[in-house]
Order: structure tokens, then C-alpha cells, then sequence
């Protein structure tokens, strides 16, 4: 499993980096992309939506099974990856890169510091059963 | 084994036209042309259609060797072994379809009067009684299209009851155990409820305790299949139901299973209140590659008033069959008319051909050839059986092919797609979500010991390949009319008909 | 070899249990608390032999009294071609299951998605879904669909016309996610939708506005495209439901702004049976977000792995029960497939021509027994000013529509479909359907039978 060293991580498989000041940008953690294999389908949510820490931003689609995609931190959506509507495929080639799926001015940034470390991330994704 | 033919039969769309005779529709008699006058004059100019429809130009001929070619390369159970599931593909009987299709039935309208389709209400009055008989249950809609469907009327009957108790706000909830099939939580959705999912216990079965701190005065429903869907009877159902009951809730039971039970226990004496018949699984309807199926629901006596309208019944007195539509409480309509009757006339035929005893026996022997094939695929070594190890299952089982992943590499969907070269349709797989690389085999009772012995070998066989030739696997199935599908590229780029496919083609 | 028919089945049973080391079937019961098991046999006559069975519903069907019926309200007794009940009769595409192996189903998905390509030729909107149950719960789908995708619109505009059956189904499906209905009234004079209602009706909380082109007095919407244009305005979705015969002259349902097209497609090679197996139509235009909200299954093209072959393949699954449980577009599961199926070999056999011959058939022959009707001095025929199809209202001016349509079926037809009691309004008002099926011969019949009725009540 690939880990961006810079980013925070949420046991719900998002990562979060902080882009500048109290905008963060968010996508899936290369685990949970190879978990669900070929993604065909994103549903981004729209710019100016603005969430609690733990809502529902979006759904994605492999074949076989749709995932939902919780905001890491609350906030409002300033940005979408347009890209991904076209083709979902970046989320499973570069998932920390081209694979972003939005970005996020927090109403309170604190909460990007309560999120898992990489390494805390890696050891919460080795305690999964069946992994 | 069954092998199915190979072509590259063509769409209708390209296949050329022919100069031979094509099908000639009546002709409008003269009369009615001299007397209405131009058809152009007869319809709104701005609703008249310009173009006509692209259609092909066929012949019978061309049509009747291109739907040969189809039907030859479509797997049934009259082809072969169709171990499939909770999908319950037992034979079906050919004078089923011989009778339902008399012309009789066939162009009867369903909004005749009652005077002019005496035998049909008849057929609807006689297979009510003898599937409420079966359920043991007061009485039994037969609207339904579908297992989903009747499940579908099941909860709107239970909401309307609870309604008019005065409780229809207050219970927004409904229970289902984490092996259910996956219409009951969509089921349960639908009509506006909450799911509450509790998880099964080491045994594979209800966790009363887990049930009991999941009711409360909001449940509106349980949903359950018995025996579930790992073929487990659950033993503490009347417990079960008495959990449910004592907070007010209603018990529903999902028919996918009924096949194991007919005969020899019912819904209605096991505490449930609700049940939908899967007619096209337990009574030897045909599925039609997806449908048409039929759901009827049975209701306990408390909750007859709530049934779709109308009603079959029977005058004595005048000795005459009518529709009751008079039932104020009933909750309307939940389709159009009154069921799909032809399936219906199957499943009555079917009934009738087997009388009481012999449903029975059909279920006996359905569970007699599930429990042989378990314990002869678990001799093979390679698959283990999760939950309750020595209980015997019902009308099918559920192995785990975890271990053999674990060693071999070759997953579930590999052994299913084997077992398409081998001559047989594969199981179900991955289902229930509660058991990892899940194959889940119904023989069903009209298969013979013979086939199971084969169908045996035919597992034997895989397991030795996933040994020794694991490749052989991987790149099944070779034998059939296509090899494996790139459903990812169908999701990706979706092409739902000849029309988005020339679109395409224009784009490139 | 041994012949393998030697032994009894009875000895077969005894290996089978011997292997499981039990002595009688009951013991794989052991589990079944003894409180629930059935202690009396099923009462369920029979075993019956196939020749006693044949007899015994050949008894029970003597009973249906044979009628020339002229009835529709969403069931239209319609020729079926030879090969239509041929092809959906062959055993492998009866005794299969939905298509969840595609590698040995390709001949069903094949048949499915030139269905499904078929249809969308009649309505032009390219994505047509593997199947509804009927009409009546496509038209519900259709408008829950519409509130998936507008999200927060919770609200839906019905055409007061809709067929009382096909309203109540409405209603039943709403119901669970609390969605509310507004009737739009009719024009009394034309029989088509009243566009001053409409327009009034039309707000920004509205998802979408069902109306039937031809609707349920047989009345042809000839303002269709201004209708769709005014749901377009406030951003609603247009549904339409529709005759698929008809299309075979009408204007289809995509060219005038139609968003969802659904119908009853029992016309195209099915039997009316009593009220079913029918199946629903289900069109919309290919769209990557909303095909997401789409309910039913879908067969897409694509290739096989390798990438040497076509293949065939149910698609888009995760929009389904199986897989999105509680939060599936719909729970539906087993559909009308080899229904469908059928109607994919009839409209390839009819063709172009096939179709709008039988559809100008229809229109011609219900014009001609309408102007007919008209003629008697107690009938009148139609009611509405409105073009309509080969549905049209008969009213009587005098006597109860109940009696006359009795004294119908005496004389061996049913008349029409009573309005009597879901349209008062029209008083003693009936709808007759007419169809390739009545000949010249069954239509004049009719009218002598009208005719004497007509005496009856004080006609010439």
C-alpha cells in the first residue's frame, strides 16, 4: 500500500492535505482504490456544498459495489475534480495525484489534526480482517 | 453435461434485409377507409410521426434461425444442472405451460364481467385457498408480480395495519438479519422505512439477544427467510416471533426458501404474519431469463382487510365467482388488474398434478439432494461449510471457498466460471455477504442422484486443477459461446442499445 | 454397460440416505422444534395424471363465457404473430434464470438488448431498461425517479385523466417517501390536458408531470410539446405514457421533449390473459447522472476480456437491490423478461410498415365504429372534441350505461370500459377500444347489437 507522507487519513479510507491556510483537499487512500478495483463512476458533490465532519460527499461505483465518500473535516466545497466525471480512472492510477476529488475550506481546521497519521493509518489498515 | 452452440449471430439491425415475403398485418377493410377518409386528416398535424421507426425488414424465416442461434446459446435447466441459489430451478413441467396458454385464458380481458369469466375467477378462488392452506395463513393476495413485489405489499399491508392502530408514526422501523436478500432492505425503503440490520450469531442464525435490544416501540417489522438463506432452520423462530409480537411488530416472511418446508411446517404456525410466495421458484413457473414471476402475500386473519383489491370469492347460495372490490380498508392497488394470471394457472396445474402429498415429498427430496451433494462436495476437501457444521441444511448450502483462495489463488468467481466449461450453470456466488468467497447450492428435488454424482466430479476435477493446472481456471470458461466479459469497460462506457452503439461509432 | 435403469428409485433413496447415515428423510428435519411441525397432511387435491388435470380445467374454463370484446383501459387484445409465441415458448429461453452468467446466456442478453433498442426506435429516447412489471408501477418508478433526481422537489402533477387502477398503484408507491400529488385537470371540452391548470400547478417544488398521450378517453395530446416545454420551464421532468403501437404514426415521445416514456407493452405479441403477465416500458435519454436513478435491470454491449469478441452483459448493477440494498433505485428484482423478449421478435417481424399498418388500423376502425355509434339517436360518440386514437368515449343520453352494456353481453360483445364511476362528470359515459382483431364483420354485429338497444330506448 502507497501512503502520501503528507497527508492525514480518516478510518473511512480518505486522505486529506492540507493545500494552504485553512483549504484542505480530499480524495481515497491507494488501499482503499485497490480495494474496490476499477472504479467506473464518481458522483462529485457540487461547489459551494458545505458539510459536517463525517458527511456524505459523494458516492463512487466500481462493477460490483458503490462506496460512500465522507468529508474528513467540515467545511465548504471550493473545488471539484471535473476530470473524474469524464473518466474515474485517475482515482485508481494516481490516487494521492490526479485522482483528487475535491477541496475543502474547513470551518475548523482543528479537526484536520484529529485524523490518523500515515503510520497510524497503516497500522489501522493491517488491523482490517480479511484484508 | 450441456454444451451450448457458438455464433456470431448478429444484431436484428444488421442482419439484410430479403426480397421473400414479410409479414403481412390485416388489411383496413374498405368500408372503414371510405368512410373516415384520409388517416393524415385524422391526427393532429403536429402529433404525427414524420419518420417511420427503423425497424428491421425481416422475414419469419431469417427471424426464426436468429432466435434459434439465441435460444442456443441460453443456458436452462433443461439444458443442464442449474445449481442457482435461492433461485430454486427446479423442473417445470410442460402441461403447465400447455394449459396456461388456452385461448380461453389467453384472450380473456380482465375487465370482462364477472358473468363471462367464471373459470378464471374460479382458478383465482381454488389457488388462493390452496396457498393459503399451504401458509397457513387466512388469506392470500395474488397481485403480486414478483417475490420483491409481494414483498412490497407485505410491508404497505403491515404499514396500513399499523396505521390504523393509531401507530403508523411511531413505527418507522424494520429489522432484518444481515444474511437477508437484498430486496428486503430496498423492500423496506420503499415503503418509507428505517433499516435496522442485526447481526447473525456464531451459528449462523438469529441472535435473540441482538434482536431483543433492536425492537423497541418504533420496530414496525422483522423480515425473515426460514430456513435462511444459509439453508439454517431457525429453531427459536417462535421465540423470534414472540420478541417482535410483545413490542407490537409484525413478523414478514421472505418465500425464497419455501421450497425446503412445503408440507411439512408453515409461516402461519411459526408466528409470522406476512408471507410472499415466490410462485416461479417453489411452484415450477418458468423464470423467463428474469421474470415474468409471481409474489401472492398471505396474511394472518387481523390483517385481510388491508389486501390489494379485489378479492376472488365464492357465492354458494348462487353458486357464482365474483370479485370483491368492497373491502374499504384495503390498501387499493399495487399493480395493474389482478395478477399475473397465466403464471398463476401454472402453479395451480402444478399443485394439483402433485396434490398435498406430493408437495411434500417434492420438498423432502429437495432437501434430501442438498444435504447428499453438501456432504459429497465436503468430502473433496478444499471448500469448508461455515456455521453449524453438523445441523443439516434445508434446500441448499452454503460452502466457503476462502481456504482454497488462501492456497491456490482461484477465487469463487474462478470455480463458477470453471464450472460454465464443464457443462454446468454456476451456483450463486457471494451471497450471503456473511460468508467470504461464497457458493451457495440448490439441486433443488428434480434432480437425479446421478447428476449430483457428476456434478461431484465436475468439482473434484476443479479442485484438482486449482492445484495442479491453475491456469485452466483463470482462463475459464473456453467452451462457451464467449469467454470471460469486460463488464468493466460495460459500466465505463455504457451502450444500451443499437442506437447509443451507432452514436459511438459516428463520435469515432 | 449396465443398464442403469435397474433398481428401484426407492433403493436410490436408501444409498442417498445410507451416504448421510440417517434412516428416514424426517431426521434432516431434527432441528424443526416439533411445536411447529405440521401434524396433518396439506389439504391440496390431487396427485392429479396430466389427462384427469386436462379434463378437470377443461371443465373449469367451459365456465368463461366466449365474447367479442371491445375493451382496452390498458389491455388491448392485439394479434399475435405465430412466431412471437413460437420464439418465447423455445425451453431455453423459458427455463432460464435472470442472466447472472453472461459466458451462457448471451442468446437472452442479445434478445434483451435488441429489446431494449427496439423500443427506444418506437419512442426515441436511446435507453430503454430490460423491463417494468406493468404500465401502472412503470408510471410510479417513473415518478420516484423524477424526485431521486431532483433531490428536494417533493411534490408530483398527475393528469386528472389517469386511469382509476393505474392512480391508486400511484399512490400505494408515493406513499412510502412521503411524495404528495396534485391532480391537473382536463380541458371537459377537448379531453386533453388543461394548460391554464398545468401552468398554474407548475411550481418550483414540482419533480415531474405524468400525462398520457393517448390518454385513458383515448384522446391524442396534440399540445403535447407546449406541455413538456412548461414542465421544462420550472426545471420538472416530463413523463409521458404512451401506446407503443401508436407510435407507429404518432409523433414519439423524445422528438416533443418527453424526459421519461413509459407504456403498457402487452400490445406487442402478449396476450391479455386476464390481466397479465403484461410488462412496462421504461425510456429515457442516456444520461451519465441520471441513468444512476434509473430502476430495473440493463443490458449493455461490450467485449470480452480478451477483446476479440462482442459480448453482452447485465450492466450498471449498483443502481440495484443486490448491491445498494436500502439505498437501490428500486427493490425490483424479477422483471417481465421473456415478455419483453417477445416484444423485441414482434416489432422485428412487424417492421416499419407492420407497425404503422396495424396502428392505422386501429386509428381507422375506431374512427369508423365511433362515427357509427354516433348515428344512433340515444348514443353519442365521442364525447371530447379531441382527436383520439383508437380509444374513444360512447355516452348515453338516455338509460344507465350499466344496463346497456348487460344487454351486450347477452347479445355475446362487452362493450366498453364503464366511466361511470371514477368520471361521473361525463355521466353514463363508456370507452370502447377497437384493434386489428375486430374484423368488418365483428364491428357491424356490434352495431346491430347497439342497434336494438338503441330501439330499446326509444331509438329509430
Amino acid at each position: 500500500m502507497k501512503l502520501d507522507e503528507n497527508a492525514k487519513y480518516a478510518q473511512s479510507h480518505e486522505w486529506i492535505r492540507k493545500e494552504k491556510d485553512d483549504v484542505f483537499i480530499v480524495g481515497i487512500s491507494d488501499f482503499a482504490q485497490s480495494s474496490m478495483k476499477d472504479i467506473v463512476f464518481v458522483e462529485l458533490p457540487s461547489e459551494g456544498t458545505t458539510f459536517k465532519k463525517g458527511d456524505k460527499a459523494c458516492d463512487i461505483e466500481s462493477v460490483k459495489s458503490v462506496e460512500e465518500i465522507k468529508s474528513p473535516v467540515a467545511g465548504e466545497v471550493i473545488a471539484v475534480n471535473s476530470n473524474l466525471e469524464d473518466s474515474a480512472e485517475p482515482i485508481n492510477d494516481d490516487p494521492y495525484g490526479e485522482g483528487w476529488f475535491f477541496k475543502i475550506k474547513a470551518s475548523n481546521p482543528a479537526e484536520f489534526d484529529e485524523l490518523l497519521s500515515p503510520e497510524d493509518y497503516q497500522k489501522f489498515v493491517d488491523s482490517l480482517p480479511n484484508k | 453435461m450441456a454444451k451450448q452452440a457458438k455464433y456470431d449471430e448478429p444484431l436484428v439491425f444488421e442482419i439484410e434485409t430479403t426480397k421473400y415475403a414479410k409479414y403481412h398485418p390485416p388489411k383496413i377493410p374498405a368500408e372503414i377507409t371510405k368512410t373516415v377518409g384520409k388517416i393524415s386528416d385524422l391526427i393532429p398535424k403536429e402529433m404525427q410521426r414524420e419518420a417511420l421507426p427503423d425497424l428491421p425488414r425481416l422475414s419469419e424465416f431469417q427471424l426464426s434461425r436468429h432466435y434459434t442461434h439465441l435460444a442456443q446459446m441460453t443456458f436452462s435447466v433443461d439444458s443442464g444442472f442449474y445449481p442457482l441459489g435461492s433461485c430454486t430451478m427446479k423442473y417445470n413441467p410442460k402441461i403447465n405451460d400447455v394449459i396456461s396458454s388456452d385461448k380461453r385464458i389467453a384472450d380473456s380481458h380482465p375487465y370482462q364481467p364477472d358473468e363471462t369469466v367464471q373459470g378464471n375467477i374460479r382458478i383465482l378462488y381454488e389457488t388462493e385457498k390452496m396457498l393459503s392452506e399451504l401458509a397457513g395463513m387466512a388469506r392470500t393476495t395474488l397481485q403480486p408480480s414478483a417475490g420483491a413485489h409481494g414483498e412490497l405489499t407485505g410491508i404497505l399491508i403491515i404499514r396500513a395495519y399499523h396505521k390504523d392502530q393509531g401507530e403508523g408514526e411511531q413505527r418507522t422501523e424494520v429489522i432484518v438479519p444481515d444474511s437477508a436478500h437484498g430486496t428486503n432492505p430496498a423492500t423496506a425503503a420503499m415503503a418509507g422505512y428505517r433499516t435496522v440490520v442485526i447481526q447473525s450469531k456464531e451459528n449462523g442464525l438469529v441472535d435473540l439477544e441482538a434482536l431483543k435490544s433492536a425492537v423497541s416501540e418504533k420496530t414496525a417489522a422483522l423480515m425473515l427467510t426460514n430456513p435462511n438463506t444459509l439453508g439454517l432452520f431457525e429453531e427459536e423462530i417462535l421465540e423470534i416471533a414472540k420478541v417482535v409480537h410483545d413490542v407490537g411488530g409484525l413478523v414478514y416472511y421472505d418465500g425464497a426458501n419455501f421450497n425446503a418446508i412445503m408440507g411439512i411446517c408453515r409461516p402461519g404456525d411459526m408466528g409470522f404474519d406476512v408471507i410472499h410466495f415466490n410462485v416461479h421458484k417453489t411452484l415450477a413457473t418458468p423464470h423467463g431469463g428474469g421474470g415474468p414471476g409471481s409474489g401472492p402475500v398471505g396474511v394472518v386473519e387481523k390483517l385481510v382487510p388491508y389486501l390489494p383489491k379485489p378479492l376472488p370469492e365464492y357465492d354458494a347460495n348462487n353458486n357464482r365467482y365474483y370479485q370483491n372490490h368492497n373491502l374499504p380498508k384495503s390498501i387499493g392497488k399495487i399493480r395493474g388488474f389482478w395478477g399475473n394470471f397465466s403464471v398463476l394457472v401454472r402453479a395451480y396445474v402444478y399443485m394439483l398434478s402433485l396434490g398435498g402429498t406430493g408437495l411434500k415429498i417434492a420438498s423432502q427430496q429437495a432437501v434430501l439432494n442438498a444435504n447428499y451433494l453438501k456432504k459429497k462436495i465436503l468430502a473433496l476437501k478444499g471448500w469448508t461449510l461455515p456455521f453449524s457444521i453438523d445441523t443439516p441444511r434445508k434446500h441448499e448450502f452454503v460452502l466457503s471457498g476462502e481456504d482454497l483462495h488462501k492456497e491456490t489463488g482461484i477465487s469463487t468467481l474462478d470455480v463458477a466460471k470453471r464450472l460454465l466449461d464443464l457443462g454446468y450453470h454456476a451456483p450463486t456466488i457471494y451471497f450471503p455477504l456473511i460468508v467470504h468467497e461464497a457458493l451457495m447450492i440448490e439441486p433443488t428435488e428434480t434432480e437425479s442422484k446421478e447428476t449430483l454424482d457428476e456434478f461431484t466430479d465436475a468439482m473434484k476435477q476443479i479442485l484438482t486443477e486449482a492445484r495442479e493446472n491453475p491456469e485452466i481456471i483463470k482462463n475459464a470458461p473456453q467452451l462457451t459461446p464467449i469467454s470471460r466479459v469486460d463488464e468493466v469497460l460495460a459500466a465505463k462506457e455504457p451502450i444500451l442499445t443499437w442506437q447509443m452503439f451507432r452514436e459511438k461509432q459516428v463520435e469515432k | 454397460m449396465s443398464n442403469k435403469n435397474e433398481g428401484s428409485a426407492k433403493e436410490i433413496q436408501k444409498q442417498m440416505e445410507s451416504f448421510l447415515g440417517i434412516k428416514d428423510i424426517d431426521e434432516l428435519y431434527k432441528d424443526i422444534p416439533s411445536s411447529v411441525l405440521l401434524k396433518r397432511p396439506i389439504e391440496i387435491a390431487g396427485p392429479m395424471s396430466e389427462r384427469d388435470l386436462s379434463i378437470y380445467i377443461d371443465n373449469v374454463l367451459t365456465m368463461n363465457k366466449k365474447v367479442i370484446s371491445f375493451l382496452g383501459g390498458g389491455a388491448q387484445n392485439h394479434y399475435i404473430p405465430a412466431l412471437v409465441q413460437e420464439v418465447i415458448s423455445k425451453p431455453e429461453l423459458q427455463n432460464a434464470y435472470t442472466p447472472y452468467q453472461p459466458e451462457v446466456s448471451q442468446g437472452m442478453l442479445q434478445g434483451i438488448f435488441e429489446y431494449q433498442s427496439l423500443v427506444s426506435e418506437l419512442t426515441k429516447l436511446n435507453v430503454t431498461n430490460a423491463s417494468m412489471y406493468d404500465w401502472a408501477t412503470a408510471i410510479a418508478e417513473a415518478l420516484l425517479m423524477s424526485v431521486r433526481v431532483l433531490k428536494k422537489r417533493k411534490k408530483v402533477l398527475i393528469t386528472a385523466s389517469v386511469h382509476p387502477d393505474r392512480l391508486s398503484v400511484i399512490k400505494n408507491y408515493l406513499d412510502g417517501p412521503k411524495i404528495t400529488y396534485e391532480f391537473v385537470q382536463i380541458n371537459e371540452k377537448t379531453g386533453q390536458v388543461d394548460l391554464a391548470d398545468l401552468k398554474e400547478k407548475l411550481t418550483e417544488g414540482v419533480a415531474a408531470f405524468y400525462f398520457e398521450n393517448p390518454n385513458c378517453f383515448g384522446i391524442i395530446e396534440s399540445k403535447a410539446e407546449e406541455i413538456c416545454t412548461m414542465v421544462h420551464v420550472v426545471g420538472a421532468k416530463a413523463i409521458a405514457g404512451v401506446d407503443p403501437i401508436s407510435l407507429g404514426i404518432l409523433k414519439p415521445p423524445g422528438d416533443y421533449g418527453v424526459d421519461i416514456a413509459v407504456g403498457e407493452g402487452q400490445g406487442l405479441g402478449i396476450p391479455v390473459s386476464f390481466g397479465g403477465p403484461h410488462f412496462g416500458f421504461f425510456s429515457i435519454n442516456y444520461d451519465k447522472k441520471i441513468i444512476r436513478q434509473l430502476p430495473g435491470r440493463l443490458v449493455g454491449m461490450t467485449k470480452t476480456q480478451d477483446g476479440t469478441q462482442r459480448a453482452f452483459v447485465l450492466t450498471l448493477s449498483t443502481r440495484e437491490q443486490h448491491i445498494r440494498r436500502e439505498k437501490a433505485t428500486s427493490n425490483i428484482c424479477t422483471n417481465q423478461s421473456i415478455l419483453a423478449f417477445g416484444a423485441g421478435v414482434y416489432l422485428s417481424l412487424l417492421g416499419p410498415e407492420g407497425i404503422r399498418c396495424t396502428a392505422e388500423y386501429c386509428l381507422t376502425a375506431a374512427k369508423y365504429l365511433s362515427s357509427k355509434i354516433n348515428e344512433l339517436k340515444n348514443f353519442e360518440s365521442p364525447i371530447f372534441t379531441g382527436s383520439h386514437y383508437n380509444e374513444f368515449t360512447v355516452r348515453l343520453k338516455k338509460g344507465k350505461m350499466a344496463e346497456a352494456q348487460k344487454m351486450l353481453v347477452d347479445k355475446g360483445f362487452v362493450g366498453g370500459f364503464s366511466l361511470v364511476e371514477c368520471h361521473p362528470e361525463f355521466g353514463e359515459t363508456a370507452t370502447y377500444c377497437v384493434t386489428e382483431m375486430h374484423t368488418m364483420d365483428d364491428i357491424n354485429n356490434l352495431l346491430t347489437a347497439l342497434q336494438e338497444i338503441d330501439k330499446k330506448l326509444g331509438g329509430k
